[in-house]
Formats: structure tokens, C-alpha cells, sequence
């Protein structure tokens, strides 16, 4: 989350109210654009917690003999009949193409421990989007300001801006 | 005419130095990520036995690996991505005061092209 910092206008302590309007509005496009951008991450991360959800909801099935006999997927549109033969004998995707063998209640903990990850990970950037809708509202308010103080002290003149 | 054409030449440089960065920015987000991933092996690698069976998917198969083996093959890539990650962000910095400069630059061409514009009417 490097790159999710303030701009750059923040460290030279320049104020907001002092930007000019075209400043302001790309300042808000940035704004804009960062939020849409964290919340596609958002969503990416609830799609990844829900995926390991299910894959604790199988081991959870397995575990309790629920689950022992399978369809075993050939191609999309065909099945077998399946039984599990070594229920307790699960082999884990870790990440970067290693997978490590456990028992179901190793898998479980697996699993549990990943959502939580997640979780606390969604949390904080659901956090980050919070501010910066803040953010984004006091920007605009003060966009708003301006443009309204900008038309009034011109009013016909529509001559070039010496913002 | 030069004042134009210098302001044009600038303003290329400057985008080209812009789209360097986001695609270096990127680049150092995927190497984290990356980097991410490997620490995340490295410590479930960590949190089994000796004894523990570790396959790795090569093509579409699984095959069985040496857990040491395994375990200094993430470390070696773990290393191998940090040193990237920091040359790549040594780089962004560069970069970044590079774009400071020639947005300076820019500024003050614009100064004087208006000025120019002004004396001229």
C-alpha cells in the first residue's frame, strides 16, 4: 500500500484552499481514481475470503464423514462417481505453485488462519477508502467554494483566469 | 518560435518520464505482492514438521519436493524479489525528482511564453 500515500501537496505543506481550481479538480480525479482503485482491491479481497470460506466449509464436511462420497469433475460436463478413500490425507494450495500436505484439522487451521488475514487486511482498507471519501468530500466542498466566489467576482468578464 | 518549441520538447520529456513511473509504480506493487505470496510459503513452510510432504505443481503435475530444497528455493526468491524491489524503488525516487524538475521547468517556460504573448500584443 506504498503508492496509496497523500499527494505530494501534503508534504510541502501547501494548503488545499490555496490551490487553484484546475489544481483542485485533478487533485480530484486523483481522489476519484485512487478510491475506485481500492475498491476493486476491496472487493478482490472479499472474493478471496469467501473462496477460502467454502474451502474451510469442504474440509469442515470432509472432517465430519459428511462428505465422502464425490462427483469427481473429468470435463465440465462429466462426472464420475467418487469415494473418498484417505478423507484425513488433504493436499494445500500455499501459493507460488507449492502445495504441503495435511490433515483436516491442518487444513482447517490453514484456512482459518488465511480468512483472518483477509479479514484484518479488509478491514484496514476499508478503513483507507473511508478517508479518502472524506477526503473527497472536503475537496469537493471547497472546489464547490471556490468556483461559486470565482463566479461572482467576474461575473460577465469571462476573460482568462489569472487564478 | 524556440520558446514553443523548447515548451513542446519539455512537455514530451515530461510525459514520458510520467509513464516510466506508473509503470515502474506497477512493477513494485506486483513485486510485493510477489513478495507477499513467498513470505506467506516460507512461514506455512515453517509452521510444519520436518516429516511434511511438499509437492510442487510443475505443468499439471504435482511433484513431491524436498522440504529443504523447497524451503531455500522460496528463500533464494525472496531475496532475489527484495533486491529487485529496492532497485526498482531507488529508481521511482530518481524518477520522481526528475518529474519535480521539469514540471519546474515547464512552469517557468510558461511564464515566459505568457509574458512573450503579452509584450507581443
Amino acid at each position: 500500500m506504498s503508492a496509496t500515500e497523500l499527494p505530494a501537496s501534503n508534504q510541502q505543506q501547501i494548503r488545499i484552499e490555496d490551490l487553484s481550481l484546475p489544481q483542485l479538480s485533478s487533485l480530484r480525479d486523483q481522489f476519484n481514481s485512487d478510491i475506485a482503485k481500492l475498491t476493486q482491491l476491496y472487493s478482490q479481497l472479499r472474493n478471496a475470503i469467501s473462496t477460502f470460506s467454502e474451502c474451510n466449509n469442504c474440509v469442515e464436511a470432509i472432517a465430519s464423514k459428511s462428505l465422502n462420497k464425490v462427483l469427481v469433475p473429468l470435463t465440465n460436463s462429466l462426472y464420475v462417481r467418487g469415494e473418498l478413500v484417505q478423507p484425513d490425507n488433504l493436499i494445500v494450495d500455499v501459493g507460488t505453485g507449492y502445495y504441503l500436505e495435511k490433515n483436516c484439522s491442518q487444513a482447517q487451521k490453514f484456512y482459518s488462519n488465511k480468512i483472518e488475514y483477509l479479514s484484518q487486511n479488509a478491514d484496514k482498507l476499508a478503513k483507507t477508502i473511508e478517508e479518502k471519501q472524506t477526503n473527497l468530500q472536503v475537496l469537493a466542498d471547497i472546489l464547490a467554494t471556490k468556483a461559486a466566489a470565482l463566479q461572482k467576482s467576474q461575473p460577465a468578464s469571462e476573460a482568462s483566469s489569472k487564478a | 518560435m524556440s520558446l514553443e518549441k523548447n515548451l513542446e520538447k519539455e512537455s514530451l520529456e515530461m510525459r514520458k518520464l510520467q509513464s516510466e513511473y506508473s509503470k515502474l509504480i506497477e512493477t513494485s506493487q506486483q513485486l510485493s505482492s510477489q513478495l507477499q505470496e513467498n513470505e506467506l510459503v516460507q512461514k506455512e513452510f515453517s509452521l510444519v514438521g520436518s516429516d511434511a510432504k511438499i509437492y510442487k505443481m510443475i505443468g499439471p503435475v504435482l511433484v513431491p519436493q524436498d522440504k529443504e530444497e523447497a524451503g531455500l528455493n522460496v528463500e533464494k526468491r525472496i531475496e532475489y524479489i527484495k533486491a529487485e524491489l529496492t532497485r526498482v524503488e531507488a529508481r521511482i525516487k530518481e524518477l520522481a525528482t526528475l518529474q519535480e524538475k521539469k514540471s519546474l521547468e515547464i512552469y517557468n517556460l510558461q511564464m515566459k511564453f505568457k509574458e512573450q504573448a503579452t509584450i507581443s500584443k
